[in-house]
């Protein structure tokens, strides 16, 4: 049996949903290595608990707990011999670390995430049962503010992080999404916190062609996921900020820098697509000027401009235009970019239907199952 | 090769005709009596009654096992017919050659199904008739004629024809001028053009009700059948063969793939109605693929491809005055 798999967008309407509830679930995200699951928790979903409640988002608290490298007794609390009133020896608990984190943030409603949960230890899920039963909401027997929403993360035990699979009294008490990666999403959230646009360009560019590891690499090393990637183009900003940057050439150290964060196959990717970029028109310029914006001779310059338009397309307008500079390119390109364009936008909802694209599928029908066939579609 | 030629080679013609006995007669006498008494024009009214009476659900339980057999090549075929929107389209039915042998398969089972209702409703006939005359018919007992039970059976059938290509045109066998000739074939590929942009129109329309049907009843339906996600599965199949024998249409075969990836790879009806995610998911799926059926049903048809025939003098031109 799996968990249900959710986009991000999916996350945001069902925690929309669970907040309106009597009693809301723990929300907890599992996915890949590196998608944001903790960013998104710790930022977006705050912001939305904070919407929903009418209050600021300092007004609304954070407790923050990594529970892999903790044992039990760190997470409940620790027994103390003591003596009670009479002198009799007995033992008391102190009150659960945790607990006293969220009381030191003075805060009424707040956020307590756990991450790592599915990387952490049997015993320490057993004792974080009580505080994921929507019912019970205690830890080590102490209760937590009725204001406060618990969620935790955690990878998929293909991932190769230490992560197991999680109790099944836990699994039975909580909603579990198992996050899907949207290259779309994260190019916003990208742009919007300045990361380099060449390292974004290039995600958007490659994405369909594996830019991004699906799977923790079989062989140690580096692999290149968004969150590698925002680290990767950090470092690839200090060097073309910097005097030794000619425009173009990304020099041999510097590649060697990317593949020690990302992983060789997609830093040669980014390099070479830095290489390029300049004798490439963009995917805002093709769709401004689909007739008029240039047409590169080589074939694979081609085909980044096609997929630079293709993959910035979002409305039926800049899908038509991007369906138009299509037709002038190579016929094989034609074909396999058209087709994919063609089932991008009903994919999307903005189902191309000009001429140019009923023209299309007339002139090329025949050769529209070959090129799905042999996986021309690139 | 043109659409035609590509659709030639993937789709097959078949019909089936159902004869059947509906055991109801119009009533002559009886109606002008009932008008009488209604003080109306005895013009004005035709009654007609069900000879079995009170026993005529019998009847309608063979006679719905031989409906069956229609609506069973109705629902995995498209109409062929050069009829416009709204009219009825009747005569042959385009399948998809892969689901040919499945769909002869499934009206094979059916026609023997109903052809053993017709044989375990016989044996009653004869009770059942004598019943209707002395209890249902009551002054129209004089009026009303029955066949035999020999004549009942023999009122029923079910012939399906044989699966056959599409009718393409090939005048060089005929001795005709070329450029008659040309025209000729130029109007029957019209006609056939017309036929298959139906059975397309037919496929996303069918696909975009079913889609809009999907979406409300997963919104605001209380009682959801296990029909919604079957039926969504078959008009997926529906709009992939006609796409696939037709002009490969990347659109329409995306939002076939969106029906069977979100709502047809749904089990059971049963995780519907237990987890909103996945009638949510349903729901958003069902969205995308109506509207998109609904743009493309709305978007311009591919012109018939030039045939040689365009590029002939014909009519009142050279040729006609060579041939004259």
């Amino acid at each position: 049996m799996s968990h249900v798999k959710a986009t991000l967008a999916d996350v945001r309407a069902i925690a929309a949903v669970n907040f309106k509830s009597a009693s809301p679930m723990p929300l907890g995200l599992i996915g890949p290595v590196g998608i944001a699951k903790t960013q998104f928790l710790k930022n977006d979903f705050r912001a939305m608990y904070a919407e929903h409640l009418g209050l600021s988002v300092d007004q609304v608290g954070l407790v923050h707990e990594r529970v892999a490298n903790r044992d039990s007794a760190e997470i409940a609390g620790v027994a103390l011999p003591t003596k009670d009133a009479d002198g009799n020896l007995i033992t008391k608990f102190t009150k659960a670390p945790m607990v006293t984190a969220i009381e030191e943030t003075g805060k009424e409603y707040g956020i307590v995430l756990i991450d790592e949960m599915f990387q952490s230890a049997a015993d320490v899920q057993k004792v974080l049962a009580d505080l994921l039963d929507p019912e019970e909401r205690t830890l080590g027997g102490w209760p937590i503010p009725d204001g406060w929403i618990v969620c935790f993360t955690g990878n998929r035990i293909q991932d190769k992080s230490g992560a197991t699979r999680l109790l099944s009294h836990l699994n039975n008490r909580v909603l579990i999404l198992e996050l899907e990666f949207d290259i779309s999403g994260w190019a916003k959230w990208a742009e919007a916190n300045d990361v380099n646009p060449l390292a974004i360009d290039c995600a958007l560019t490659y994405h369909s062609e594996g830019f991004f590891d699906q799977a923790v690499p079989t062989e140690d090393g580096a692999f290149c996921t968004p969150r590698s990637l925002v680290r990767a183009a950090d470092q690839l900003t200090a060097f073309m900020d910097s005097g030794d940057f000619d425009g173009v050439t990304i020099p041999r150290f510097m590649q060697v820098l990317l593949g020690g964060v990302i992983g060789e196959r997609a830093a040669g990717m980014l390099c070479r697509h830095i290489a390029m970029a300049d004798q490439v028109p963009t995917g805002p310029e093709i769709h401004a000027d689909p007739e008029g914006a240039n047409v590169p001779d080589s074939t694979g310059y081609q085909l980044l401009a096609a997929n630079r338009a293709i993959n910035s397309a979002e409305t039926a307008s800049t899908g038509e235009a991007a369906l138009q500079y299509i037709t002038r390119l190579r016929p094989d390109l034609q074909v396999s970019l058209g087709s994919k364009l063609l089932r991008l936008s009903a994919k999307r909802g903005w189902v191309l239907t000009s001429s140019t694209a009923t023209a299309f599928i007339a002139k090329f029908h025949e050769l529209l199952p070959l090129a799905e066939a042999t996986g021309m579609e690139v | 090769m043109s659409f035609i030629e590509t659709a030639s080679n993937n789709f097959m013609l078949m019909q089936v005709t159902i004869r059947k006995w509906r055991g109801v007669q119009k009533l002559k006498s009886g109606s002008a009596k009932a008008a009488e008494q209604a003080k109306a024009n005895p013009e004005s009214f035709r009654g007609y009654v069900n000879l079995l009476g009170s026993n005529q659900r019998a009847l309608k339980d063979v006679i719905s096992k031989f409906d069956a057999v229609r609506s069973c090549l109705t629902e995995n075929s498209l109409p062929f017919s050069d009829a416009g929107q709204g009219q009825h389209r009747r005569g042959d039915r385009l399948i998809y050659v892969p689901n040919v042998p499945e769909v002869l398969t499934k009206m094979n089972t059916l026609t023997v199904k109903a052809y053993a209702e017709r044989d375990a409703f016989l044996p009653e006939y004869d009770r059942l008739r004598d019943f209707a005359i002395q209890h249902d018919m009551g002054d129209w007992r004089n009026e009303v004629s029955y066949p035999t039970a020999d004549e009942v059976r023999g009122m029923f059938s079910v012939s399906v024809t044989p699966p056959k290509p599409i009718p393409t045109c090939d005048m060089s066998a005929l001795n005709l001028p070329a450029g008659l000739a040309a025209n000729i074939a130029a109007r029957h590929e019209a006609a056939l053009s017309t036929q298959l942009e139906g059975a397309k129109d037919a496929a996303i329309d069918g696909a975009r009700d079913h889609m809009a049907n999907v979406e409300k009843q997963l919104t605001e339906g209380i009682r959801l059948h296990q029909s919604l996600i079957d039926n969504a599965k078959r008009h997926a199949a529906l709009l992939r063969g006609m796409v696939k024998g037709y002009d490969n249409d990347p659109r329409v075969l995306q939002l076939a793939d969106l029906i069977d990836e979100q709502i047809g790879s749904i089990k059971s009806i049963d995780h519907v109605k237990n987890s909103t995610a996945v009638r949510d998911r349903a729901v958003r799926a069902a969205k995308t693929v109506s509207k998109g059926l609904s743009d493309l049903a709305a978007a311009p048809k591919p012109s018939p491809a030039p045939t040689s025939a365009d590029s002939i003098v014909t009519g009142d031109s050279l040729l006609a005055d060579l041939i004259d």
